[in-house]
């Protein structure tokens, strides 16, 4: 009787090879668990990711500053021109008068 | 061994030398133009602005050359180092800041400077001064001083000066032609 079962759990408990199937899905399932675990082992991914994100921000700041810098040197320049052109003509006419008007007394 | 190192020191002296000359040109070249606060507190109006090279070159970035305006402002501005521009505006008449005047135009002397337009006029009382910098070729500095009975202004501008193409900006830049007068 005790043999009987003996028996029995002997062969319940054989060993048996895995279906082609099994062991790659076994596999599979390990590789992403591995790659789970070494992202979690990499402590400075947070900080750089943090970093990047700085780092774009400011960049963008910059490019604005740079831009409104553009555009304040653009108006300026306009302006500086307009009033340059103005007082050229000023100039201009200031000797056209005079001159048409030595013309007159000198006619 | 010591030669080579007496070499190198004269290079340097030599290199030294030039840049202390070239700085000293460009120190020439450019106008201390007065600040004028004892005019700016009591106008209307008042224009300050001082465009240095790299300035002008920055304005220039934002200029279209595909746009007709913008490529007539890139034409005039080609060659310039800088513009400096003081101008003020008034209610009533104001007094002439003479000091100013003065220490602005004892920079502009002879040989490097000519005074080539001095115009007074009685009938609207205004003062006109044009001081021209030039080489044989082309003028390389232009200082405006207007003065009239409610407007003062200064303009200063030094680098290669195409006047003409200066003075055809008028009309372009948002200003009006003025009728010609007579």
């Amino acid at each position: 009787m005790t043999h009987d079962l003996e028996q029995e759990l002997r062969r319940a408990l054989r060993p048996v090879d895995p279906s082609p199937e099994f062991s790659a899905r076994l596999l599979a399932r390990l590789a992403s668990v591995r790659g789970t675990a070494r992202a979690l082992r990499r402590p400075w991914l947070r900080p750089m990711a943090l970093a990047a994100s700085v780092l774009l921000i400011s960049g963008l700041g910059v490019v604005e500053y740079q831009q409104q810098q553009r555009q304040r040197a653009h108006a300026q320049l306009l302006e500086a021109l307009s009033i340059t052109s103005r007082s050229l003509d000023r100039a201009y006419q200031a000797v056209r008068w005079h001159g048409s008007d030595s013309g007159e007394h000198g006619g | 061994m010591r030669r080579a190192r007496r070499s190198l020191g004269w290079r340097n002296w030599c290199v030294a030398c030039a840049a202390a000359c070239f700085s000293g040109a460009g120190a020439a070249a450019e106008l201390r133009l007065p600040d004028f606060d004892s005019l700016r507190a009591k106008a209307s109006d008042s224009v300050v602005i001082s465009l240095d090279e790299d300035m002008l070159r920055l304005a220039g970035q934002f200029l279209d050359p595909a746009d007709a305006a913008d490529a007539s402002v890139k034409a005039a501005i080609r060659g310039i180092k800088s513009i400096y521009v003081r101008s003020f505006s008034f209610k009533k008449p104001y007094q002439v800041p003479s000091a100013e005047i003065a220490a602005l135009r004892s920079q502009l002397t002879a040989p490097r400077w000519r005074r080539v337009v001095q115009t007074h006029s009685e009938t609207d009382h205004s003062d006109v001064d044009t001081y021209l910098a030039a080489d044989a070729n082309q003028a390389q500095g232009l200082v405006l001083i207007v003065t009239e009975p409610r407007e003062f202004t200064v303009v200063s501008i030094s680098g290669a000066i195409d006047l003409a193409r200066l003075h055809s900006l008028e009309g372009h830049l948002g200003v009006p032609k003025l009728p010609a007068t007579k």
